[in-house]
């Protein structure tokens, strides 16, 4: 099996169970915060699995930012792709968000949007590390 | 620290360095000496040649065989990665999992809008720096 296969395997399983973990302790805060706050037996257990898959593929999927033969931008969309569909998943089957393309579009807009803005930070620090470099380069020759 | 420079040729060639501390300058002066006599054997075709140390430009795996590259020349070399950066020592700096580059032939370094680091070296060749190796190449450079 690929090293970067098991790598993810890894990480997913390690750090899933803290999926239902969190889940709990947010849905414990809404029961303290609201007095009419209940789940039926199916939303606990869609829950569970959900976040236990979710927290499963968030940790798993960081192992991409480690595949040397990928660029960053090629590491970056395809850990985007993969987070955004466990997310929207999660969201969507819990009812954490509703099933309407506004909602959708709203919730992938400001994704996207997050992503980009972190990506931009990457680039500008790869920008700043270069620019370093060369003028080290400048001064020392 | 001062530098006197003999130029006599009747004398026994050497470097002496006189310090109060072992640092990191004498150190590098020490690596730059000693590497600079050395020579790893490059094979092409049938013919093997000795490749001073300093006339490599970049060392590098590919399809899991090791290269050099020189100004115009590519050799296999049969020793690893980790074999040659112990003979090296510190002329080189490992940019990648699976590259060195000396640090006399580099001419620039660059970034993409995709995020990626990049070497380019003054015989036109260029590799990128992985992020893994980002932090070691800007203290090799000097940058801390």
């Amino acid at each position: 099996m690929n090293d970067y296969v098991k790598q993810f395997l890894l990480r997913g399983l390690t750090f899933a169970g803290f999926g239902p973990i969190i889940a709990g302790f947010i849905y414990w805060m809404i029961d303290l915060s609201s007095a009419d706050f209940s789940l039926a037996g199916w939303q606990v257990f869609i829950a569970i699995i959900s976040t236990y898959i979710l927290a499963f593929v968030q940790a798993g999927s960081s192992v991409f930012h480690q595949v040397e033969h990928w660029s960053p931008l090629k590491a970056a969309l395809l850990h985007l792709t993969c987070i955004y569909f466990a997310y929207s998943g999660t969201y969507l089957m819990n009812s954490w968000i509703p099933f309407k393309w506004e909602v959708i579009l709203i919730f992938t807009a400001l994704f996207i949007a997050t992503y980009g803005v972190i990506w931009l930070i990457i680039v500008l620090i790869s920008k700043s590390v270069t620019k370093k470099l060369n003028n080290k380069l400048i001064k020392d020759n | 620290m001062n530098v006197i420079t003999t130029i006599d040729k009747d004398v026994y060639e050497r470097v002496e360095i006189y310090s109060h501390e072992n640092t990191s300058l004498v150190r590098q002066i020490e690596d730059l000496v000693y590497s600079y006599g050395i020579s790893i054997n490059g094979y092409s075709g049938n013919d093997i040649v000795p490749l001073p140390v300093k006339s490599i430009y970049r060392i590098y795996v590919e399809a899991n065989k090791v290269y050099a590259s020189t100004i115009d020349s590519k050799y296999h070399l049969k020793l690893r990665l980790y074999q040659i950066e112990e003979i090296a020592g510190e002329s080189f700096i490992k940019i990648n999992q699976s590259a060195l580059v000396n640090k006399e032939h580099i001419k620039s370094f660059a970034y993409s809008w995709g995020g990626a680091l990049t070497v380019k070296l003054t015989n036109g060749e260029e590799d990128y720096i992985s992020r893994r190796q980002t932090k070691i190449v800007m203290e090799r450079m000097g940058i801390k």
